[in-house]
Parts: C-alpha cells; structure tokens; sequence
C-alpha cells in the first residue's frame, strides 16, 4: 500500500516538476507548510487570545492578532525566499563505492531578491546550506552516499528553507537529470603470483631487436640492415625482416587473475590494484571480459579503466547522452 | 561584463555540511538576540517582582555567558532541581500561593530564566522566544497605555528578530540586518493585525479569572473621615473622563456624585446601608426594612415619586479608570440602561462587581429635577441621626443659631455660609490634627479645614437642628476641553459636599466650601491652593505643575487627548463597542456582512503584502569603479552617443572619441583608469592602491576636460 502512494506520488510529481537539467522555481513547483515549530507557534497564538478574551485585555489581542498576522506574512517571505531560484545542475564528482559522491548544483537569483539559508540536500542528514544576495550565481556541492557501482542517479534534490521565521517550510523536489559515474570500492588483496605476464599469448610484441618474427613488406625509412636481401634476389619483393623484444615486465591486470571471487570483488580487486599501479608509477593494462586496454599510466589511463570497471555488466543510462550533467 | 559587488568574504560562497541535524546548536548570533528578547522582557517587570528573581535574572545569565565560553558546564540535574524548588519556595514565601496570577507570573518567569542553563539546542530556543510572547502578555494585564503599548511592540520587534536570527545561516553576524527583517516583517504584520483587531468577533470571558490586583483602592472610598480627601488630592492620577454630546455644563454644576454618607459613627462618615458594597454581588434589589435600597431596573418606574423629572437632560459618556470599588461617578440624577449598573435609592450608581478595569458607561442626567419633595420616613430618620453626646459648644452655637433665624432653615443655612466666609477659615490641604470634640475645635479654634471638614461640619450643623442632611462624596469640576468635549477629572478634584432636605425642593445641593474657598470650585484645587503653594507637593514633576508654561502644557493637553482616543477607541474596544460599530459600518448587523468585510479586507492586504514582498526587485549593486564609469557612460550618451549593451569599454572608448574628438584624450584617461581597477589583478578592491585609483577616477569623471586636438 505504502509502495503504492509512493508509486503514485512520484508519477504525480513527475509530472508535475518534471526532470530537467535546469528548473527555475516558481509557485508551480514550490510547497509550503507550517513546520513543528510553526503549529507550536500556533498554539501559542490560540493561548494568548484566550487569555485576551479572559481578561478582557484589549492589548493582549493585539498580540494574538499580531501573532496570527506575523504568521501570514512569514508564508509570503517563506515563499519568496525560495521562489526565483534557478538551479541547475553542473557536475559530478567521481568516486567510489561506499564514499560521498558530490553532485555541484548552480543556484542563480533571477529575481532581484536575496535567498538567505537555502538548505539542499538528497538525505537530511547531509544538507548543504547557501546564502545569496540579489542577483547573485553561487554553486554548492550537495553530497550523498554512493551505494551502487555504475551511473550512479540520486533521485530528486530537496531544495528547502525556514528563513525568516521557521515558522513554515518551503521545498521542493527537483529532478535535475543529474547522475555520477561511481566507480567499485576499492579491496585490498594480494596480487596472485602470475600476475606478470609471460606466457605466449599474454605478450604483447613491440619492434625490438632480439628475436626474428617475421617479414613484411618494406616501408621507407627501414633500415637497410633489416632488408632481406635473400628474399629480394629470389622474388624482387623488398621485404623488411621484423623482430620483437618481449614486454613482459609489464603489468597486468586480469579479470581471470581472481578466479573463485564473484564479480564485484574482482572489480573491487581490479579497481584496487589500479590505484595501487597508479600511485606506484607503474605502467598497467586492464583486461576484462570485452575489453582490453593496453598497459599505460596517468589520470587518463587509470579514469579509462575505472570507468571500464564501474560499467561492467552495466545496461547503457537511461539518458540520452549529451542530455545529462554528467561527464563520463 | 561588471562585476557585481563583492560579498563580506565571510559569507561569500560559504556552504557547509551538517552531518546531524537533530540537535542543531545555538549559534553565538541566536544567543545574543536571545538575551536581549529576555532582559526587554523582563524589564518592565522588574518593579513588581520580588528581588530574588532580579538577581536570579543576573545569575541565570552570567551562568549562560559562562557556559558560552566553555569555561563551565550546564548545571547538574541535582542543581537544577534545587534552583526550580528554590524558585517555588521563594513564589510561596511571597505571595502565600503558587497558583494566582501574581505567583503564576513569577513562576513564569522564574521558568523563562532557568531555561538559559538548559538552553542547548534550537528547539529550547524555541521555546524561550515562545515563552517571551507570553511573558509580555501577563506585562500587558499590568498595563495597557501607550508607552506601555509602544514598549510592548519594540519588543514583539526584537522577538521576531531573534526567531529571524535563529535561522540565519550560522556564522553571519549582521545584527543589524536581522533586525531590519524582524522590523520590515512586524511592519508588514500591522495593518493585517489592525483588521484583525477590528472584525475578529470579540466573545465575552469564557472563565472567570482572577484579574491583577491594584496595590491600593482609589478613588472616593466608602467612609470618610475628615482628612481623607486631602490625601487624595496629592495624586494628580486621572480618575475619569466625561465626554458630553452636547456643551459641557459650567464648572460650579459639575458635582460627580460617587456615595452618599448619612450616617455618622464617632467622626467617620458613612454610608446608611453598608450592604450597598455588596449588593452587586447578591444581585438582588436590596431591602432595608422593606424599602428597596437598589434597582437594576429604570428608577424612574421603580420609585415613581421619588424624581420629578425636570429641565434638560445631559447625555455624556463615562471612562472610569479602575477603583476596585463598586460605585460609579455621575452627575445628578444619573438615568442609565445598562444590565450592570443598579441606581441606588440616593440616585447614585452602583457597579455589580468592583470595577477592577477600565470601565465605560453612557449616563444621561437630569441636573435640575426634584428629588424626595415627599421625604419617606425612613429616610428623614436616616439623615437627622446624630449622636447625643460631645461637642458641645457648638451644639448651644447652633441652638442660639436656629431660634435666632426663627426655625427657617434656608435662613439657617444662609447663616452658616456667612459664618464660614466671614470668620477666618482657611481652605488647606494641611490641617492640624483634630481631638475628641473635633468639631468644636474645628469650628471655633483651628478653622483651618479641607473640603470634607465643611462638608461634615456643615451637616453636622444641619442635623442639630433637625434638617435632613447627608454628606455627598465625589469629584468636582476637571479640566475642560472644549474642543473634544470632554473632562478630565483627576485625583485632586475629589471633592466633599452636603445635601439637604428643604420643603417643596426636596434634596438641595449645598456646598460649604464655596463659601470659604470660591475658586476652589470656580478654577479647581490648583487656584484654591495658590497661597499656600501645596498643590502637588510631593510630585515635583508632575506636569499638571507646569501648566502656566505654554507648551508643556500644550504638550500635555495634545498627550492627554492622545491617551483618551487610546482608551476609548482601542483599550475600551468591547463586545459592546465593537457591535456599535459594525452597526454604524452595515447598517444592520449580518454574520454574512461580516465574514466578507474580514475576508475581503484580508485578501486585498495579503495581495498588496504578497506583490510587495514576491515581486519587489532590488536593483544589481555595482562595485564603485563601474558606478563611476556608468555615470561616465551616462556623459556619453547625453552627448549622443550611447553605449551598447555589451560593448567592452574600450571599443565605446573609440566610438565616443570619433563622437566627440574635443573630449578625447580626457575619456581615454577614463577608459584607461576603470579597466585598470576592473581588471587589472594588482588592483583590489580596499587596498590603498585600488583606492587611490578609484578617488582619481572620481574626480575625473565629475569634471569632462575639453583638451585642444
């Protein structure tokens, strides 16, 4: 039943603040309730005009007026101080499974008024808080938990505030199409013995001078020691001799490596062991299930194959490239 | 292009994550406004509480600021204890009770003070701002005059910027833009709270509830000995004001009759039936041996031959500041229809309850009509009771009196008057302390007397002779003003007569004070007083000493009449008041009429509030080297050439040069100047550099210099 109203209510804001990457926030969009405070606040109003109607103390009425008037006038500065607004979503941080994933949210004032304390947040726990003045462009980073590996989608932003009085809250739930690229938790483990690659089919040969592997065809710029010339007296065709130097001092990273774990320690343990490549200066290369990238280092490389790692077996996002906020 | 003003780096960009916000914590900003809501408070209470809780006040607060600084703890929860057990110990040992207003306002505060040492998170907060609105209420029982009122509103003012600073975000330390917002807030309330305060239905009280009590009972009380009146005239307080539909009757007929005192006990003068104080509490028409003593009915059909109507009536409204007595002050002959009210058989009125608040009531009087031309025995008997014994000489002094005019009592009256004006009595407020013969010494050795000495003296007189005469107790005269239409009747015009019964005119006003003091009741107790110089000794600064001073007493007229539109418009605004106006607003009264006159008015408040509030822009602040340079550009275009939206200075800079070649090398110096402060990095604004760059620039674009090609 719970799961139902659920259901539905997503549908019906979904419909009603549907996700864009950019929402400007109007009466359409925004809530407003009293807060506990605010019923408590209401409580007092009631007490006080009952003492004024006990007594017959005109200027206790004023007060219980004042206050019922203070109250109305708090939804109106509640409102306006979150109305106006337009956020838009910029970027997100990279992370891993299990860290606090930062998702950078652009607030622009565009009514010519000052925001004072806008809170948001996806989980209450982890809130954000952002002044303005008139006409100001402030980006905030908005955190949350990232709990699953992948293209990470936080759901809707609350967007609140209780300034003036906090009295009554206004919010919002926008969805800014935002999602982040979340990478496996890191595991420490120990590198199996084979890691070095040295069997035949896991070298890769680069132009060396050790061993003969072949001929092919000559191109400019050949030595002439390398020509083989036997051939060429036979044939007429300039053949160039090949020869290859093994790499095998170069590491790499196999899915098959971890044989026994399941498939998100191995990402774990992969995503594990680039780090550590990375943060050694050693050159690495990743083969996975249907995909292979050659030994390399640098941000790039190690981003490349973290990303390789956090979309293993994932189904392509299900936005439209170019659409979302992110960047992969 | 420009860029905008700079924020105070303390707040710019500043964004933090709470981890928990469960128990978010106080901020230094929120403590400061908190302790100034407390202290504004608790102020005006200060004079009434007991001092311990001053102190408590100060320890609580201390303690608070201690705790700030981290160099102590909260209380133990023992302590604690002990402070709350202390404080209701202390509320009982004062007031005897822990449960009356008095005692529930100290606890109250009691309460609002050691919520400091327990003050941890914003939901306490809370609840000591909340607390503060009620505080303020039970200040407002006390009292409700206007600087009590202003005082009340300058402090709902710092409570609404306390709750604003609450929620500010944490860190920033304008106090003077929270107040600005509490201020622009409680502004935007008013006019809201104002309809609210004129439509909302006011319901009678729904519980009967102890109201405050006043230290002392004031006003005329309900025995009178010589020498009591004169105490009162020291008090230049405000008993009442009258305000008439008509003109306002000349000084001398302005006899407000308060009780009748005819019987006489030892020297105290008193009223003939003490029930009459009670009577409004049985409810019933009282009865001495039969004779109906009160009537909460129109009198005019309960004792049809007591009052010959005759002569103009006078139609005037009462506001009576509270006595905590049941009598009521009106002219002569009071006629009055109001369920609360009683006549007593004297024709004075009477209250059902004390009248422990402020109170108004419509009178319409009939000054000149005949009262008692048939005096009822019981009467008669009642106001020729006098004692067989003492004075003695001035029984024989009245008995010589009475057979020399030949038995005639107006003669005898007219003899006594002359008595007085003639031998050397003195009207003053200090007369000597009188013996056992009081009146014997009064009438032939000290003669120097108050108001109440010739009141009683003379109706002594009257009974040695066997005329009914009673002691009427009062005020007489007040200020006048005229262009209100209305009198202001103060403390010091209390004021003692006497009445007496003559054949064919029954009860006649006689009033032995005229005859020794005239001025008294022609210009009031001040003029009466000259000589002597005792009006208002003990208040030197009472501005009522000042009135021969033009504008204070301007001054104080224009604040009297401040203070009388406020009571009578805004404090007496009642059930009663509030249906006449409606009636006046509708025509005729409907529910209906009501509810859309409340709800129209709120709607078209709320949308003007709401268009103010949602749609006011506020314009884009500049740094103060494009101020200066948009002001140049304004030059230009004057000159007629007016720069593009978009266009970078130093391309308008080319076209303005070819506009306007005269100006040229002056406009560059310009150009050159705003793009170094706007651009260049070693320039930043509020350094001294930056500075001097931006005083140049100002001099240079107030005066354009036309230079020679």
């Amino acid at each position: 039943m719970r799961t139902l109203i659920k259901n539905y209510f997503g549908r019906w804001l979904d419909q009603r603040i549907p996700p864009s990457t950019t929402i400007f926030l109007n009466q359409k969009r925004i809530f407003i309730l009293p807060t506990r405070t605010g019923y408590f606040f209401i409580l007092i109003g009631l007490a006080v005009f009952f003492a004024a109607v006990n007594y017959e103390n005109s200027m206790s009425f004023m007060v219980a007026f004042f206050l019922a008037s203070l109250f109305l006038v708090c939804i109106l500065h509640t409102y306006a101080n979150l109305a106006g607004l337009e956020i838009t979503a910029l970027y997100a941080s990279k992370v891993h499974v299990g860290d606090d994933v930062g998702f950078t949210i652009q607030l622009q004032d565009i009514v010519g008024k000052p925001h004072e304390s806008i809170r948001l947040f996806w989980q209450p726990y982890q809130v954000s808080t952002v002044s303005l003045i008139a006409h100001e462009k402030k980006s905030v980073s908005v955190f949350l938990l990232a709990s699953q590996r992948g293209y990470f989608r936080p759901g809707r932003l609350c967007i609140e505030t209780h300034y003036p009085l906090g009295l009554l809250r206004a919010w919002t739930w926008v969805d800014l199409n935002s999602q982040a690229l979340i990478y496996p938790k890191p595991i420490a483990c120990p590198l199996p013995a084979c890691h070095i690659a040295s069997s035949e089919g896991d070298t890769l040969a680069k132009e060396g001078v050790e061993d003969f592997t072949g001929l092919r065809s000559y191109q400019p710029g050949d030595g002439l020691r390398h020509i083989a010339w036997k051939h060429f007296w036979k044939s007429d065709d300039l053949l160039t001799k090949q020869f290859s130097a093994y790499t095998d001092m170069r590491l790499w990273l196999d899915w098959e490596q971890f044989a026994g774990a399941s498939i998100e320690e191995r990402l774990s343990f992969l995503c594990y062991w680039c780090l550590q490549c990375e943060q050694h200066q050693r050159d690495y290369g990743l083969r996975i299930p249907n995909i292979t990238l050659e030994p390399a280092r640098g941000p790039q490389h190690l981003a490349r194959c973290l990303t390789a790692l956090a979309l293993f077996g994932v189904n392509q996002p299900g936005i439209t490239p170019g659409k979302g906020t992110d960047n992969v | 292009m420009f860029r905008q003003k700079s924020k105070p780096s303390s707040q710019s960009g500043k964004t933090h994550n709470q981890r928990t916000i469960a128990v978010a914590s106080i901020p230094r900003t929120s403590l400061i406004w908190l302790f100034t809501t407390q202290a504004l408070v608790l102020l005006p209470h200060l004079l009434r509480i007991p001092y311990w809780v001053g102190i408590l006040a100060v320890v609580c607060g201390c303690w608070r600021i201690m705790i700030f600084n981290g160099r102590w703890s909260y209380p133990a929860r023992w302590l604690k204890a002990l402070l709350v057990i202390g404080a209701v110990t202390g509320t009982f040992l004062n007031y005897g009770t822990i449960v009356g207003l008095e005692a529930g306002v100290v606890l109250l505060l009691c309460t609002f003070l050691l919520k400091l040492l327990e003050m941890k998170n914003q939901r306490d907060a809370y609840l000591v701002v909340f607390l503060s609105y009620f505080v303020i209420v039970t200040q407002l029982l006390y009292s409700q005059a206007i600087p009590s009122a202003a005082y009340t509103f300058f402090t709902l003012v710092v409570i609404t910027s306390a709750l604003v600073g609450l929620h500010q975000q944490q860190g920033t330390l304008e106090l003077k833009k929270t107040l600005r917002k509490g201020a622009v807030m409680m502004l935007q309330a008013v006019p809201l709270m104002v309809l609210l305060f004129i439509f909302i239905p006011r319901l009678g009280p729904i519980w009967s509830v102890e109201l405050p009590s006043q230290k002392a009972r004031s006003g005329v009380s309900d025995q009178m000995t010589p020498g009591d009146i004169a105490e009162l005239s020291k008090s230049d307080a405000l008993a009442f004001r009258a305000t008439f539909t008509d003109t306002i009757p000349p000084q001398n007929q302005l006899y407000w009759r308060g009780i009748v005192l005819s019987e006489l006990m030892g020297r105290t003068w008193r009223q003939a039936s003490r029930e009459l104080t009670l009577a409004g509490r049985t409810g019933q028409d009282l009865k001495l041996s039969g004779n109906p003593l009160i009537t909460w009915r129109d009198q005019f059909q309960r004792w049809p031959n007591a009052v010959k109507k005759q002569g103009q009536a006078l139609n005037y409204t009462v506001i009576l500041e509270p006595t905590q007595q049941n009598w009521l002050y009106a002219l002569a002959v009071p006629q009055i229809s109001n369920v609360d009210i009683g006549v007593t058989r004297d024709f004075t009125l009477i209250a059902r309850e004390p009248v422990r608040l402020r109170q108004q009531y419509k009178v319409r009087s009939y000054p000149s009509s005949l009262v008692d031309v048939e005096l009822p025995h019981w009467l008669r008997r009642q106001n020729v009771q006098l004692s067989a014994f003492g004075n003695p000489k001035t029984r024989t002094f009245a008995q010589q009196l009475w057979d020399d005019v030949e038995q005639k009592p107006q003669l005898y009256i007219d003899r006594i008057l002359q008595y007085f004006n003639r031998q050397p009595f003195y009207y003053t407020l200090k007369p000597p302390t009188l013996g056992f013969n009081s009146v014997d010494e009064f009438l032939f050795t000290s003669r120097r007397g108050f108001c109440a000495h010739y009141a009683s003296t003379f109706v002594y007189l009257m009974r040695i002779a066997g005329i009914p005469a009673r002691v009427i107790a009062g005020y007489q005269g007040g200020e006048r003003n005229t262009t209100n239409n209305y009198v202001q009747v103060r403390q010091f015009d209390a004021h003692a007569w006497a009445e007496v019964w003559l054949e064919d005119k029954g009860w006649v006003r006689v009033d032995p004070t005229a005859s020794v003091a005239p001025e008294r009741i022609q210009d009031g107790l001040e003029a009466a007083l000259a000589e002597e110089g005792s009006f208002l000794e003990d208040t030197p600064l009472s501005p009522i000493r000042f009135k021969h001073i033009g504008w204070i007493n301007r001054l104080r007229l224009e604040w009297d009449m401040l203070e009388y539109r406020w009571q009578r418009f805004v404090l007496n605004y009642n059930q009663d008041q509030q249906m006449e106006f409606f009636n006046q607003l509708f025509g005729t009264f409907s529910w209906y009429k009501l509810a859309l006159a409340l709800g129209g008015g709120l709607g078209a408040i709320i949308i003007m509030l709401g268009v103010w509030i949602i749609f006011r822009r506020q314009p884009i602040k500049y740094d103060p080297a494009t101020r200066l340079y948009l002001k140049f550009c304004q030059w230009g275009r004057k000159q007629g050439c007016q720069r593009l939206t978009g266009e970078t200075p130093i391309h308008y800079l080319q076209r303005l040069q070819q506009h306007v070649p005269y100006y040229s090398a002056w406009a560059q110096r310009v150009t050159d100047n705003f793009v170094t402060l706007q651009y260049n990095p070693d320039f930043e604004e509020g350094e001294s550099l930056y500075q001097k760059e931006l005083v140049l620039l100002k001099k240079l674009v107030r005066h354009p210099v036309k230079s020679p090609r």
